[in-house]
């Protein structure tokens, strides 16, 4: 009982504040009952897990925190002073019961990562597009096009293998270093999707940009069988999509889980034509069986992706005057009449995979996890030949990848816990010469060894740190070919002449190129609490990698692209160091969260033109893979506003700057300035919610000159033509309306007008934007049903 | 879960197994097939041949004269084992083209009677006959086109195609002694 004569005689405004977090793995518990037994004061924890308790009197109390699924906490505390701490309680007793699958749902990989998570909502907004669209609606995520159908995301200005997709627990193994090779992955194949922005997701691997984890379903141990069926409906390209996804889960935590995915688009059209050869179809399924219980949880699976598209025909030129000629064409050079025919150029990609996972918690509240992925992805890209049926791909090349790895989390308790793990891969590579054609990559063999030891220190409800070091072994050893005049040009003659085997009949050395790779990486972030509502975050990342096949080893005629792209034996492991700041204030009417950094990239690998080379099959431009010390720097600044109730303007708004040190120059692709609105009103009627939407993408002011001269005919002479493919064009807006209808619990409607006023525009991240325009007015219908 | 380490120590050493065993045997090396390394013009009784990578021959005419002329596309790259392209090319007449630019000369080119036939009939100017009508230095320009969308254009760009190989000879006509 309250001393009745300390509340006259004393202050009774002392301050009772920390986190509720669970004893397994630091997760805060959302609205946890906080209270002082037989007294008026009670508190229920933010979805933060944080709670505070004002206008104490001091004194002696029993503290009780309760919580749905927890065991009920109790401790005597002696409130004299103001003070914070705080309370590890056990979620797990008898249950997994929905509210910690809420907080799993919601769960940062660390509290210290700049990280978005994706709601349900959004990813199936997405499921008949491509999951670069998808992250592409967050701030600073760009996208880099080859073309309306290979998508690929840019985080920060850098894309490629500094980006690192980890799905079922292992990377995605896919050719992620060519421009036009998109990640082989269906949104309708995704559950839970995060985007971790720069070095915090060292646990995964090492990329500067991010990490895109995708990972499965989290569920309730009871009877139940739950999924929905989606369809979707473009009228531009007369798109079909359809999936289906099915989860049957048993109480006593026997999961089977299947997803089915089928999309089939044919040609787009931008305002004023067609694009033609701009459909494809795509089909994914995926299944897995498992059981999840208290004391860890197995599950296998094996999921299949295929993707058949089409290169827009218009964009095939290689030879310097046809590159004028469509340059200087207002219209795609090639328009036919829309059709869902795939012709020649075009790509078929299939990836397969097959997964296994385990993890055990110990009595200790420590946990084991191993994972194993076997990955075959094999790529096929197909041409119009000459001798040789055009069945036969003018690239052929399957990737086998095995992955392991094993982790192990130390129990959570009181401020401090750690992680460490290993990783193993074994890569093969082939290159099959049934093409006719040049191997672009050549056959190689490929293995990595690495480990990581990450370390998080939480004190106080004010301050977090997070400490990662990660090392890997990497090595790839390859036989390849290389024609002489080649080798030379490359200078490969003075440092590589000791690993040619022997001379062919044909002008080529046959070589042995071994070579490995040391890559040390390390993180820092803080979190820290600046006000009640608002934090800072501050992230050092020292990331280093290993230069991948094709900037090595490329070398030769990349028919889709009709351009020439060579690698460089020398290049050697790139080297970034990344400072981020961010502030975010989650509460309140206003939110706003703004994300700043700076990135010092040593021995940046780009790759650009650099001249026109006469072969065999014509004069095509050539790419050439170099290196440069390189700077980014940049912010993000994402908001949210609730103007009235149900009413909100959500913006999000993205810079990026980076130059060549050396000399000063721009760097190719950087993003321009991005800037998207919305202004969504929610709830109406509780079934209705709609938006409009804007989007603004500015000019790019700096890139690199690479233009050259084409020697055209005209009125009986000769002449140089400027070839003009670095200036970049100009801004554009781009106005739609989304529509959400909740016809009842399990059926939605959306409907959906993008580039409502179908307005002509060209985009600076597409490689193909000097062949046409990108795609006019699109409306979208979807149906969903869940169960 | 001691059913599971056993699957999971089996799928490790027989991935380790496959994938040392793969790879020993060394890559075949590639026969590229659609290689153009020689241009053969034959203009009446001379021959000109250009190989890729060294300069185009020049080409002698003397003016008020018509030539009978031809070409020919050859992969030389095996000097052993010479394939005649140009079988490819009419087999496949449809979809090529050859278009000839001049600069610096009067010369007329029109396709022979002789000549192969593709698109919309016409004939592809593989066989060609050439009459001189003004002498001077300059350039000829000979484009393999693949694909073309219009064989009636007068230029190139209203051709259109691809250009899979595109030969700049420097020509010279004379006046006769």
């Amino acid at each position: 009982m309250l001393n009745s004569f300390a509340l006259f005689s004393q202050n009774c405004d002392l301050r009772y504040s920390g986190y509720v977090l669970d004893i397994f793995d630091g997760q805060p518990q959302v609205k946890a009952l906080v209270e002082f037994l037989d007294s008026e004061y009670k508190v229920l924890s933010d979805d933060k897990g944080r709670f505070t308790i004002e206008g104490i009197c001091p004194g002696e109390y029993d503290l009780k925190i309760s919580h749905p699924g927890c065991i009920d906490f109790f401790k005597k505390i002696n409130i004299e002073t103001n003070f914070s701490e705080n309370i590890f309680v056990n979620h797990r007793i008898n249950k997994l019961d929905e509210v910690f699958v809420e907080d799993l749902k919601q769960r940062k990989s660390s509290e210290t990562s700049i990280e978005k998570n994706f709601t349900q909502e959004l990813i199936q907004k997405f499921n008949s597009k491509n999951l670069a669209d998808l992250v592409g609606t967050i701030s600073g995520v760009s996208i880099l096009k080859t073309g309306t159908n290979i998508v690929k995301p840019i985080i920060n200005g850098v894309y490629g293998s500094r980006v690192l997709i980890v799905q079922d627990g292992s990377k995605l193994q896919d050719h992620e270093w060519g421009d036009d090779h998109a990640p082989s992955i269906d949104v309708n194949n995704i559950d839970r999707l995060q985007l971790i922005k720069g070095a915090m997701g060292l646990q995964y691997g090492n990329a500067i940009g991010g990490i895109i984890k995708i990972s499965p379903i989290e569920f309730v141990p009871k009877d139940t069988l739950f999924g929905g069926i989606f369809g979707s409906y473009h009228d531009n390209g007369k798109l079909n999509s359809s999936s289906l996804r099915l989860n049957k889960i048993k109480k006593n935590g026997f999961f089977t889980t299947l997803r089915l995915g089928f999309k089939s688009s044919g040609d787009l059209k931008s305002p004023d034509y067609f694009l033609t050869n701009s459909g494809y179809n795509e089909k994914s399924g995926s299944f897995s069986i498992g059981k999840k219980s208290l004391k860890g949880m197995w599950r296998l699976g094996y999921s299949i992706f295929s993707k058949e598209l089409g290169i827009l025909k218009a964009s095939h030129v290689g030879n310097p005057g046809d590159v004028f000629r469509a340059l200087d064409s207002d219209v795609p050079t090639i328009i036919n009449p829309y059709t869902r025919k795939i012709s020649h150029p075009r790509q078929l990609t299939v990836h397969n995979k097959v997964f296994g996972n385990y993890n055990k918690y110990f009595k200790n509240l420590s946990k084991i996890n191993f994972n194993y992925v076997y990955q075959k992805n094999r790529r096929e890209e197909f041409d119009f030949r000459l001798g040789i049926s055009d069945d036969i791909p003018s690239i052929d090349i399957t990737l086998q990848t095995h992955d392991l790895n094993i982790d192990y989390e130390s129990k959570k308790t009181e401020s401090f816990s750690w992680k460490t793990g290993l990783k193993v891969m074994f890569q093969d590579n082939y290159s099959n010469p049934e093409t006719g054609v040049k191997r672009l990559i050549p056959d190689y063999l490929r293995s990595e060894i690495g480990g990581y030891f990450l370390t998080s220190y939480v004190p106080s409800n004010i301050f977090q740190l997070e400490f990662g070091l990660r090392y890997d072994y990497d090595f790839v050893s390859a036989k390849k070919y290389y024609y002489i005049r080649t080798w030379e040009k490359r200078g490969y003659d003075n440092e590589f002449q000791n690993t040619i085997i022997r001379e062919t009949s044909s002008g080529q050395y046959l070589t042995q190129q071994d070579l490995s790779f040391k890559n040390l990486s390390s993180s820092l972030g803080l979190n820290f609490l600046i006000s009640e509502s608002i934090n800072g975050i501050l992230n050092f990342g020292l990331i280093s990698r290993s230069p991948s096949p094709s900037e090595l080893f490329s070398d030769g005629l990349h028919h889709s692209l009709a351009t020439i792209e060579y690698g460089d034996l020398k290049i050697k492991n790139e080297t970034a160091f990344k400072t981020s700041v961010s502030l975010e204030k989650n509460q309140g009417i206003f939110k706003w969260n703004i994300n700043g950094y700076i990135s010092n990239i040593n021995d940046y690998i780009l790759i650009e033109p650099s001249g026109i080379d006469q072969i065999s099959r014509g004069a095509f431009q050539v790419w050439s893979y170099r290196q440069t010390d390189a700077n980014f720097l940049g912010y993000d600044f994402d908001y949210s506003m609730n103007l009235k109730k149900n009413i909100y303007l959500n913006g999000n708004f993205s810079w990026v700057w980076a130059k060549e040190k050396q000399n000063n120059l721009p760097i190719i692709s950087i993003p321009p300035i991005n800037f998207k609105n919305s202004l969504l009103f929610d709830n109406i009627f509780e079934k209705i919610s709609f938006s409009i939407d804007h989007s603004y993408v500015g000019e790019q002011k700096r890139y690199p000159d690479n233009n050259f001269n084409a020697s055209i005919f005209e009125d009986g002479n000769i002449v140089d033509k400027l070839v003009d493919i670095s200036t970049p064009p100009k801004d554009y807006n781009l106005i739609g309306f989304s529509l959400n209808y909740n016809i009842n619990d399990s059926i939605n409607l959306t409907f959906d007008i993008e580039n409502i006023l179908n307005e002509s525009y060209r985009n600076y991240l597409n490689r193909f934007r000097y062949y046409a325009d990108e795609p006019g007015r699109t409306i979208i219908i979807k149906l969903n049903y869940k169960f | 879960m001691k059913n599971f380490k056993h699957i999971l120590s089996i799928f490790i050493i027989t991935s380790l197994i496959l994938v040392s065993c793969s790879k020993d045997d060394t890559p075949a090396e590639v026969n590229e097939v659609e290689t153009f390394t020689r241009v053969v013009l034959k203009v009446g009784s001379d021959t000109y041949t250009y190989n890729v990578g060294s300069p185009a021959p020049e080409i002698k005419l003397t003016l008020g004269t018509d030539y009978k002329t031809s070409a020919e596309f050859y992969d030389a790259s095996d000097p052993n084992d010479v394939e005649n392209m140009t079988l490819e090319v009419i087999e496949e007449a449809d979809e090529h083209y050859i278009f000839y630019e001049v600069s610096g000369v009067g010369l007329n080119i029109t396709s022979a009677s002789d000549d192969v036939i593709g698109a919309e009939s016409k004939g592809i100017n593989l066989n060609t006959d050439w009459s001189t009508t003004d002498n001077g230095v300059g350039t000829l320009r000979l484009s393999l086109i693949h694909q073309p969308t219009n064989v009636s254009g007068t230029d190139r760009a209203a051709i259109g195609g691809e250009t899979d190989i595109e030969v700049d000879w420097p020509i010279v006509v004379e006046v006769a002694e």
